[in-house]
């Protein structure tokens, strides 16, 4: 009798959408936002009773505790509680977002529900006198953890053994980098499966020895950069432990996208606002007709890209704003409902900058720069521009840092500053 | 745009109104010039002249705005410039302080105004103010030059590609950067958000963490709700316990009045034995004694009295006559009287119908009386044998009808079938006899011999065909091909042009010579033709005999195709010779007159068919008139069988009713009729003599019965009865029984009373005993013998029965009011310690439970509190609203944050380019003006040099001097050396643009000046020189290094405007 379960893992239950206006068009929207981890959360628990698994497996950050939501631990409760009258168990660990509680939380989740303590532990599940399988997992004291916790896991049978951990598989960019692991110390470990989690972004990583790795990706995505089909992972492992099978079952609600359209074709803002409208009613066509739950609403990023005659009605002050309140409004009315998170102008200005390069002075300077990459005159840009101060005082406010856009900023400011340079001079 | 040789140059000078200047004109050389005038002649109106055309005039409160009073304000000033000439002309506007500009190119044509902008290479009004037409105030100023950041920027950019806005685009950059953060600020958006953010942080941070604070609060709230149950517990057993008291107290003073009447009780015999109500039962059972025993003496008398009446009645009745036979004689009397009565119409009705029957009897004339019919044998079995022949004798005439119909209807039918018969054999023969398959044969016959005569027809137009066709290819074999032009036509040709040769030569010998010619040419024109012409016969030819053989070839073929279309027209008049002849016509014969043969053959063979229908039909009918002629038989035979029967039946009722004296030879009908008629009349005779007996019978009965009646009233011994006869007799015989029945009857009603009357005596002497009885048991259970002694013990138990009730009546309230029985009751007071203690301990429990009761409502309240702050935060909003908000304004900071980036690193950018630019380009202006210090100084100073912001100069030993160390003069010398490295560096880059300098010599020795002027004269090569003085000595110096001199006056002005 082989094994079959749900992996999912980052529900940040009751988390907010990031990167939202305040306008009339987002207000509207609220609600089915508010409702989208839930929801996906949801779906989650329907997929483990119309699978009929034999577990699911939660791999941290279940919820925020900044979100600081009762509502989230409710929801936790109740969905369990479903999959709890259906003699499905559940396994959980914590990770940075929800570390585990001081006293061990009190949730009083249904019996059914495994919580993997501060040290590693493994539950033997048996039946019929003899082991079926092993869960191992251990879980965040505390939001910073920087030691490898796989080097707890270990096989401890021959029966199938799934581990679960909140972790950072060979140092992933763009997230914190607790519980450093690689690929080579989770072979190690000897595990069927890696039910891993803290990566939003949906990675199986074949190990070496066949076992898998695998991080199912957040269930609903809640930036512009979480776009794409968000959801779970069910994972089918036979008898003899191999091949694995893991099918991705997207749960989103509402979905996110980053479009690109380019003006170069374009000759007037109307017609730009036509293009932007088609562009997104095609991405959104083709992920509804790929989206089996149905999706409540989208999320879009435009950005507007390339050279052309709209560049200079763009560039000027409160046009980019007043685009994207008509196109939210147009966006909001759509069926279902698309949310216009922000219109990003990436338009270059029309200026040949080899040429203006090669023609030196100051505006080739400014060219050289544009066209080149920063290098290590970055930081002391970085430091002259005094961005580091601007950094701390985004730290203070728990913001991210600016460093690591630097390299994208310098290319616009370049081209910001040449752009200006060259405005009146007849060129 | 790359430097130009062709600077830009003011040819000319026209002044409309700008100061004291109106009307004014001046043309300048495109080199040196000097511009000469007394103090308050207008130098520095002039130069503020032309700034104020190529930059805009100053606002309008400035004194350096030279806005005369009245009239024209400006002026226009004549340029060449690298794209050709320029007339800019700028005049006093309402709506633009710094005046309407207008650009004309050198036909007068209007230009945009950046073409002015262009001219001047995008020099800024500051650079052009401080370097290029600057004054002796401006020139003092240096200092403030260089420490001015943007023109120090544009005084070192000046000459740098894309560096005439970098003052500008600095502003821009920084202006925008601050709008969105300063790290000190407040409004700026980025500083608004992030303190915004900072607001919703705290806010979030204030809330704590809300689920520890939640499942706390569930976990009081637990606890709280399992103490609330403990108090109930026992709040409710203590109310209970205090409820019990209270009842016990509410039942004290019943509990010791039971006490007491138990004592009281204790003393008093038992007497709840004692019969109930005893003494008021006793006393109705004597008062009940006494009156039966009265009632049972009254009717003993009663009884006596009636025994008396009764004996008296017996014996006045006496004795008993025969009564029963005496009523039995009145009813068989009274009984036969009606049927007495009618005794004698009866009789009559008799005789009455007898006299009928014998008339009767006399009508059917059998000649016999009553005696004899009543002795003839009409029975039944007779009777039937009569009916019998009779139905025979109908069902034999109803045959005899039948058959005599069948023979009529036969009959018809072979007359007809006779008539029709006849009628057919007639259209037989009248029909000729031919067989039908012969004229099928001419049939077909005749219809071949059409086709046939068609198709020799058509054979025939084809043999013609073939005929024409071959006459016409032998025709064309025959002829043979046509020469065009026979050879011998020539030749007379010829002779006929020599003889016309020969005559022309005869009558005109001067043209025979051109005649000859032309004869010539003609004949040999002529024979070129007819050997062309017969070679192309020739060819002709071998076509043709090639056509000859091909018809040769069509003839003999179409001559074997005549022959087998003769061959084959023989065969078909052999055809149709045969067939003609079978169809009878002659092989000739016209389609009129075949057709006319086809139609008689068809009437021939339709006559045929029609006689065979005919002689079929007729053969039917004759089967049918055979099959008539044989019923017609049968019928006949039917009748005479009916015939036959019929009188059979005749003879047989004969045989049976004459030998009864009916006549003989009657019908069946009329037999059986008198017959039936005889039998009623013999059945009436018998009933009458019946009757008539049973008459004789009731009369006889009648006469007994009045008989006996009167004998039994003689013995009886009534008197007079002989003379009454029979009714009266009855009559007293009557009245006799009734008085005998009234007698009777008296004496059994009183018999009955008594009987009654000693059944009451009876019962009363039963009831006497039964109270009796009463009386002592009554006695008995009160254990008394007496009624006075049951009186006395009754009152005693009275007593008793009053004592127990009231004992019951505290017991039943100590019980309601406690919910126990009385013992119980009892004991509980007895285990409280008694009414002294129950009631202090009641005291001690009421205090306790309200206690309980306060504690309770507490928690209940605390419960509430609780239940309220949990339920909030399941279904807080606020929390979610704020978070909400805090990714908003985070997002808002970030995209700001991005932005103010991005125009921080840009200005960042331009910097490090200046900085750059500096670096390599600052040198080159330095070196310049290092040179042109040397150049101005005569050698004095041979290095200039910065070092951070200051200027330092060296002599030619390497002695060095900050600038600020320096006498007035050389300090402006050296300024104007940085100025002229300037505009140098400027023209070599871009465009050279003039200097206008405004009596800058003042300080200068007259060395110097001659060393500078010297310079100015070298770099008037390149850029116009306009230099203003009021020093007479200068305008000869300019003179002799070649400056055009022009004097600045009002009169000049005022012969210009004269003039003009």
């Amino acid at each position: 009798m082989g094994l079959k379960f749900v992996h999912a893992a980052d529900l940040h239950l009751d988390s907010p959408f990031r990167g939202l206006g305040a306008d009339a068009a987002a207000a509207k929207l609220l609600p089915l936002l508010a409702g989208a981890t839930f929801k996906a959360f949801e779906r989650i628990v329907a997929l483990c009773l119309r699978e009929r698994v034999d577990f699911l497996a939660l791999s941290g950050d279940l919820f925020d505790s900044k979100d600081r939501s009762v509502r989230a631990r409710l929801a936790l409760h109740r969905e369990l509680s479903r999959l709890d009258a259906a003699q499905i168990r559940t396994f959980i660990v914590h990770g940075n977002h929800d570390p585990l509680p001081p006293g061990g939380g009190g949730l009083s989740l249904p019996p059914s529900v495994t919580v993997f303590g501060a040290t590693w532990e493994e539950v033997a599940i048996r039946a019929e006198g003899t082991v079926r399988y092993r869960v191992q997992g251990i879980s965040y004291p505390q939001e910073r953890v920087g030691d490898d916790l796989s080097a707890f896991f270990s096989r401890r049978g021959q029966e199938l053994t799934v581990g679960l951990l909140h972790a950072n598989l060979g140092g992933s960019r763009g997230h914190a980098d607790y519980a450093p692991c690689t690929a080579q110390g989770l072979a190690d470990r000897g595990l069927d499966y890696w039910a891993l989690g803290h990566v939003h972004t949906r990675v199986v990583h074949a190990l070496p020895g066949g076992s898998l790795a695998v991080y199912p990706g957040n269930p609903q995505g809640r930036h512009v950069n979480e776009d794409g089909p968000r959801g779970c992972a069910l994972v089918e492992i036979p008898d003899q432990g191999r091949p694995i099978s893991v099918r991705f079952f997207p749960t989103d609600a509402v979905r996110w996208h980053r479009l690109v359209v380019d003006i170069s074709a374009l000759s007037s803002l109307d017609g730009l606002s036509e293009a932007a409208t088609a562009a997104v009613e095609r991405s959104c066509q083709s992920q509804e007709d790929a989206h089996a739950g149905g999706l409540d609403a989208h999320a879009v990023r435009l950005t507007l890209t390339g050279r052309g005659p709209l560049r200079s009605e763009l560039s000027r002050a409160g046009a980019i704003e007043g685009l994207e309140d008509a196109l939210a409004e147009r966006f909001a009315a759509l069926s279902p409902p698309v949310l216009l998170e922000s219109v990003e102008d990436d338009t270059r200005p029309e200026i040949e900058l080899s040429a203006t390069a090669a023609s030196g002075g100051l505006a080739g300077a400014l060219a050289e720069a544009a066209l080149s990459a920063p290098g290590s005159q970055l930081d002391e840009l970085y430091a002259e521009a005094e961005l580091d101060k601007l950094d701390a005082a985004l730290a203070r406010h728990g913001l991210a840092r600016l460093l690591e856009e630097a390299p994208r900023l310098y290319e616009r400011a370049a081209l910001r500053a040449l752009e200006l340079l060259l405005a009146e001079e007849g060129r | 745009m790359s430097p130009s040789g062709e600077g830009l140059k003011i040819s000319g000078i026209r002044i409309l109104g700008f100061g004291h200047f109106h009307g004014y004109e001046l043309s300048l050389s495109p080199g040196l010039n000097l511009l000469f005038g007394e103090n308050e002649a207008g130098k520095s109106t002039l130069l503020a002249f032309i700034r104020a055309v190529l930059f805009g005039f100053e606002r309008r409160q400035s004194p350096q705005r030279y806005q005369p009073e009245s009239g024209d304000f400006g002026g226009e000033l004549e340029l060449s410039t690298h794209f050709g000439p320029l007339r800019v002309r700028r005049q006093g506007s309402r709506r633009r302080a710094d005046g309407e500009l207008h650009l004309r190119g050198p036909d007068g044509e209007p230009l945009p105004e950046s073409r002015l902008a262009e001219a001047l290479a995008g020099v800024t009004r500051e650079l052009f103010f401080e370097v290029f037409a600057f004054g002796l105030g401006e020139l003092s100023s240096f200092e403030r030059l260089a420490e001015q950041g943007t023109v120090s920027e544009a005084l070192f950019a000046a000459g740098m590609q894309g560096a005439q806005r970098l003052p500008q685009v600095v502003e821009v950059l920084r202006k925008s950067a601050e709008e969105i953060y300063t790290p000190r600020g407040v409004k700026p958006a980025l500083n608004a958000a992030l303190s915004a953010l900072a607001e919703v942080q705290e806010k979030l941070r204030a809330v704590g963490d809300r689920p520890a604070h939640y499942l706390e609060a569930r976990a009081q709230l637990g606890a709280l709700e399992e103490r609330l149950k403990d108090l109930d517990g026992r709040l409710s057993s203590a109310k209970a316990e205090h409820d019990r008291l209270r009842r016990l107290e509410a039942a004290v003073v019943d509990l010791c009045a039971a006490e007491r009447l138990e004592k009281e009780l204790s003393e008093l015999p038992d007497l709840s034995g004692f019969p109930e109500a005893g003494v008021s039962r006793l006393e109705e059972l004597l008062r009940q004694l006494a009156a039966a025993r009265m009632e049972r003496e009254e009717l003993s008398a009663q009884v006596g009295a009636l025994e008396r009446e009764l004996s008296w009645h017996q014996k006045a009745q006496g004795g008993e006559r025969p009564e029963g036979e005496l009523r039995a004689g009145l009813e068989a009397f009274t009984s036969r009287q009606p049927l007495r009565r009618s005794l004698e119409s009866r009789r009559a009705a008799l005789e009455e119908t007898r006299r009928q029957l014998s008339a009767q009897l006399w009508g059917l004339g059998l000649g016999g009386d009553d005696s004899w019919l009543l002795g003839l044998d009409l029975g039944a079995a007779a009777r039937g044998s009569l009916t019998e022949a009779r139905e025979r004798a109908d069902r034999c005439e109803r045959e005899l009808s039948k058959a005599a119909d069948a023979l009529k209807a036969a009959s018809g039918i072979r007359e007809r079938a006779e008539e029709e018969v006849r009628r057919l054999t007639a259209q037989v023969t009248a029909l000729p006899s031919v067989a039908a398959s012969e004229l099928r044969r001419v049939q077909a016959a005749l219809a071949r011999v059409e086709p046939l005569r068609v198709e020799r027809a058509r054979l025939a137009d084809q043999m013609f065909d073939r005929r024409t066709s071959l006459d016409r290819l032998r025709a064309q074999l025959l002829a043979s091909p046509r020469e065009l032009f026979p050879l011998w036509s020539f030749f007379l040709g010829f002779l006929v042009l020599a003889a016309a040769v020969g005559a022309l030569w005869l009558v005109e010998p001067r043209a025979f010579s051109a005649a000859l010619a032309a004869a010539a040419a003609l004949g040999a024109i002529s024979l070129l033709v007819q050997r062309r012409a017969a070679s192309s016969h020739r060819e002709q030819c071998r076509a043709l005999e090639a056509a000859a053989a091909r018809r040769k070839q069509e003839v003999s073929h179409l001559e074997s195709e005549l022959e087998q279309l003769g061959a084959r027209e023989g065969a078909l008049g052999a055809e149709l010779a045969s067939v003609s002849s079978q169809a009878g016509v002659e092989p000739g014969a016209e389609p009129p007159r075949l057709a006319r043969r086809a139609d008689e053959v068809s009437e021939a063979l339709a006559a045929v068919s029609r006689r065979a229908a005919l002689a079929q039909e007729l053969e039917s009918l004759t089967a049918q008139l055979s099959a008539a002629v044989r019923q017609e038989r049968a019928a006949q035979a039917d009748r005479a069988m009916a015939e036959a029967s019929l009188s059979r039946v005749l003879r047989e009722i004969d045989a049976l009713v004459v030998p009864k004296g009916f006549p003989k030879g009657l019908s069946a009908r009329a037999a059986v009729e008198l017959w039936s008629d005889a039998a009623s009349i013999q059945q009436r005779l018998l009933e009458l003599s019946a009757e008539g007996k049973a008459l004789e019978a009731d009369e006889k009965g009648c006469r007994e019965a009045a008989e006996r009646l009167v004998e039994l009233a003689r013995q009886a011994a009534l008197s007079g009865v002989e003379e009454l006869g029979p009714e009266g007799a009855a009559t007293a015989v009557g009245a006799l029984l009734e008085r005998g029945q009234e007698a009777k009857e008296a004496v059994l009603k009183l018999g009955q009373k008594r009987e009654v009357m000693l059944a009451q005596i009876a019962g009363r002497q039963r009831a006497v005993q039964e109270l009796e009885t009463g009386v002592a048991s009554l006695l008995a259970s009160a254990g008394c013998s007496e009624a006075e002694a049951f009186r006395a013990r009754a009152a005693q138990a009275a007593r008793f029965q009053k004592l127990r009730f009231a004992l019951r009546e505290s017991a039943s309230r100590a019980e309601a009011a406690t919910g126990l029985s009385a013992a119980e009751a009892r004991a509980g007071l007895r285990e409280a310690g008694g009414e002294a203690a129950l009631l202090i301990r009641l005291e001690g429990m009421a205090q306790d439970l309200s206690v309980h009761e306060a504690e309770k409502k507490r928690l209940a309240e605390e419960r509430g509190s609780f239940l309220e702050r949990v339920k909030a935060w399941e279904e807080d909003a606020q929390v979610p609203a704020q978070r909400l908000k805090e990714e908003q304004l985070s997002a808002r900071a970030m995209e700001l944050a991005n932005r103010v980036a991005i125009e921080r690193l840009a200005l960042s950018l331009l910097f490090r380019a200046r900085r750059r630019f500096e670096r390599e380009q600052q040198p080159k202006v330095i070196r310049l003006a290092a040179g042109l210090f040397g150049e101005l100084t005569g050698g004095r100073y041979a290095n200039v040099y910065t070092r951070g912001r200051e200027l330092f100069v060296a002599d030619a030993q390497g002695k060095e001097w900050n600038a600020e160390q320096l006498s007035r003069g050389t300090r402006e010398q050296l300024y104007l050396a940085f100025r002229l490295a300037v505009i140098e560096d400027f023209g070599d880059t871009r465009v050279p643009l003039p200097i206008i300098v405004d009596d800058i010599l003042v300080n200068f020795d007259p060395e110097r000046t001659r060393h500078t002027l010297s310079v100015l004269a070298r770099l008037s090569r390149r850029h116009q020189v306009i230099a203003f003085t009021c020093h007479p000595t200068l305008e000869e110096l300019f003179r002799a290094a070649g400056a055009k001199v022009a004097p600045i006056s009002a009169r000049r002005q005022l012969s210009l405007v004269s003039s003009s």
